[in-house]
């Protein structure tokens, strides 16, 4: 009820799950409605954000973390229509934001794939959208923050003031403290609907040629076939987007909110080498038929909100994702030995896609620039064999993994890839010595 | 009594929620301004009060003044409540979610603890009720809305002085019906279960817990009924009515 109903701050014990389903934890549980909940005492004890919880590795919770779920703080601060800033909570989602920017004729635009992903998660893991080539990452598109932090109390910080505190904070997983708001800046919004033409290739490579070759369409990025083996390796579907005043092909899609453990109701994983085969063929063949498409900026924005089965089937025993970015340089060597493993080891990779991407964050995010694969496969003993020979090509080549997709990166692996990881560290321990912040994937990558 | 369409008044008359930054006063917060009503939203810490006034005026587009007031003291001043009903439209609802519970509320308790939960559960309650009385007067169709609680059907060890509030507040509203009958105010009073609020939120409750969202789409939809005394969730009342009807030597046995 009222303000003073809660005298001490409610903790409950809750069991989390990551969302690919490999990673659970029982923790403490804070639900904070109002500031003085934030700024409640947990002594020495460590603690950590939540947003939705939909981060692939266990980034909210943690073994001995109070987990704050900010869910609560979800609302709009303040806006300025001349300079286009809207100021927003950390558990605002970016489905929200778009919706609410949309009617005031603006845009983000830096959104991920889902629309409940909260604003405080995408800059704690700084995401990215359709096109991170020409778009950036999130982080790119705060203006400030406001953190909260035990021994500082509610700080502002944007790039000049605090700037370590911000680069640290932008990408940093949390393990700075509490984003309690953010600043973000927004665009003019370029029309009412997104055009998406299909391009069909035959392979990996094909698909970068054809990204590179449109670096500043709206949307780009790329589907392929995991389950296809020999020449058929690779095969896949390019994805142009371009914004339209054209009206919808259909009507929106309805949307059923999926949590972690919602998408891990089932018992089993429904995806394995057959049934992928013969989606994955189903899946291209209409997209081949259907040369282009109109969406509204929901749908195109957030694929996966009004199609949860892919996620779904992959069940209790969950899916297992790795992201990395590959220099320019060497992506045909990266694309020749990753067709090598999967025919020597035949995992059950259900799909493979491709971005073009360009990063500045210096902190635990991947940075530069290049060509980020990501693949999805079911979890078995082939994808367990696979996985750390993938590590190992990931080295070879010189790619960076994208630590919220992966909830099994080792911290060797982080140590060797990632250009700003030793940095980063040093950073927390200047910024927090008592590094009161920490989360399952801040002890497994040994920050 | 002329029934107001959903959103009738929109832009032309204001709520007050007391205790409006948090939990069901939150949620009725955002369902009276999706509907176009202004709104003056009390709470006592005003960083919350001031972050749901922002968030409400941009989603909607309707005037919300921020207030903060500490219900738990001795003296309460509405001054600043006044100042801000000011740049607002008429006054036409109280809304009274507001509400303070503590841990070792127990008979032999603390005088100045005993003395904060019957502020902010009850005497403060009924004070703003009497202060904004004449201007509910001049309204077309006035509302006063109460809240208690379950917790108050009959006094247990746990929750003594809440309850005692909870229920003297109760009394005072079928008072100020029982005196407003032939005026143009409605006054209602929701006896309220488990919500899912931080209130019971780590407590292990009998039975489920109720939205608060969909408590305060009740409350919307159900202002221009002349309802009394509602239970919320319904199933509360034959709950109640068995607790209140159990003899003293079964009561006494019980622990809940």
């Amino acid at each position: 009820m009222g303000r003073n109903d809660v005298v001490e701050t409610p903790l409950r014990q809750s069991r989390f799950v990551s969302f690919d389903g490999a990673v659970s934890s029982s923790n403490s549980h804070q639900r904070p409605d109002r500031y003085r909940h934030l700024e409640a005492d947990f002594g020495s004890r460590k603690r950590i954000a939540r947003g939705a919880g939909l981060s692939y590795a266990a980034a909210s919770f943690g073994q001995g973390s109070v987990v704050q779920e900010m869910s609560a703080f979800d609302r709009l601060l303040d806006f300025d229509p001349a300079t286009r800033m809207v100021r927003v909570e950390s558990g605002f989602t970016v489905g929200c934001l778009l919706d609410w920017a949309g009617r005031q004729g603006l845009y983000f635009p830096v959104l991920p794939g889902y629309p409940l992903i909260t604003v405080g998660g995408c800059i704690a893991a700084d995401v990215h959208g359709k096109n991170p080539l020409r778009d950036g990452t999130f982080s790119d598109w705060v203006e400030s923050m406001t953190l909260f932090h035990p021994a500082h109390g509610l700080q502002s910080i944007d790039r000049t003031s605090r700037q370590e505190l911000f680069e640290a904070t932008c990408g940093g997983f949390g393990l700075t403290g509490l984003i309690v708001d953010a600043t973000l800046r927004l665009t003019p919004l370029p029309a009412t609907n997104v055009s998406i033409r299909h391009l069909a290739v035959a392979s990996l490579c094909a698909s970068v040629e054809e990204l590179r070759g449109n670096p500043d369409l709206d949307f780009g990025y790329s589907w392929h076939d995991g389950a296809a083996r020999g020449s058929g390796f690779g095969r896949g579907i390019v994805f142009f987007g371009t914004w339209t005043d054209e009206p919808c092909d259909n009507p929106p899609r309805r949307y059923r909110p999926m949590s972690a453990a919602s998408r891990g109701r089932l018992p089993v994983s429904l995806w394995n080498r057959a049934t992928a085969r013969i989606a994955n063929g189903g899946f291209r063949r209409l997209a081949i038929r259907r040369v282009t498409e109109t969406k509204s900026p929901f749908d195109a924005a957030f694929p996966f909100a009004g199609q949860t089965l892919y996620h779904r089937f992959y069940g209790r025993p969950g899916l297992a994702e790795v992201q990395v970015l590959v220099p320019d340089e060497a992506v045909d060597a990266f694309v020749d030995e990753l067709t090598t493993l999967v025919h020597r080891i035949d995992p059950p990779l259900v799909m493979m896609s491709v971005k073009r991407f360009m990063g500045r964050q210096r902190s635990l995010t991947i940075s530069g620039r290049g060509s980020l694969f990501a693949l999805d496969l079911a979890r078995d003993r082939a994808t367990a064999r696979f996985l750390p020979e993938f590590d190992a090509l990931m080295l070879d080549v010189g790619a960076q993994p994208n630590v919220a997709k992966d909830s099994r990166l080792p911290a060797a692996i982080a140590a060797r890839a990632l250009p700003h990881r030793d940095s980063f560290r040093e950073r927390l321990v200047r910024l927090d010595p008592d590094r009161l912040y920490g989360s399952e994937l801040s002890q497994r990558l040994e920050l | 009594m002329k029934e107001p369409s959903d959103g009738a008044g929109r832009g032309t008359e204001t709520y007050l929620v007391v205790g409006g930054s948090s939990g069901l006063g939150r949620s009725l917060a955002e369902r009276f301004a999706s509907a176009g009503h202004s709104l003056a939203l009390v709470s006592s810490d005003f960083r919350d009060t001031r972050a749901m006034a922002s968030d409400l005026a941009l989603r909607w587009g309707v005037s919300v003044a921020p207030v903060a007031l500490d219900l738990a003291a001795p003296e309460l001043s509405l001054a600043a409540l006044d100042d801000a009903l000011v740049g607002l439209p008429p006054l036409a609802g109280l809304l009274l979610p507001a509400g303070m519970n503590r841990a070792a509320d127990a008979p032999g308790q603390d005088p100045d603890a005993f003395a904060a939960l019957t502020n902010a559960n009850y005497s403060n309650i009924c004070r703003i009720v009497d202060h904004y009385l004449p201007r509910l007067r001049l309204a077309p169709n006035g509302l006063i809305v109460g809240f208690g609680s379950i917790a108050a059907t009959r006094g247990r060890t746990r929750n003594a002085a809440y309850s005692a509030a909870k229920r003297a507040l109760q009394s005072y509203f079928e008072s100020l019906r029982h005196s407003l009958a032939a005026s143009n105010i409605r006054v209602q009073f929701y006896v309220v279960g488990y919500l899912d609020t931080n209130l019971a939120f780590g407590q292990r409750t009998a039975l489920p817990r109720a939205s608060p969202q969909r408590l305060a789409d009740c409350v919307y939809r159900r202002r221009s009924s002349d309802l009394g005394v509602l239970y919320y969730p319904a199933f509360w009342y034959p709950v109640c009515m068995m607790l209140r009807a159990l003899p003293w030597p079964i009561f006494r046995r019980l622990s809940f």
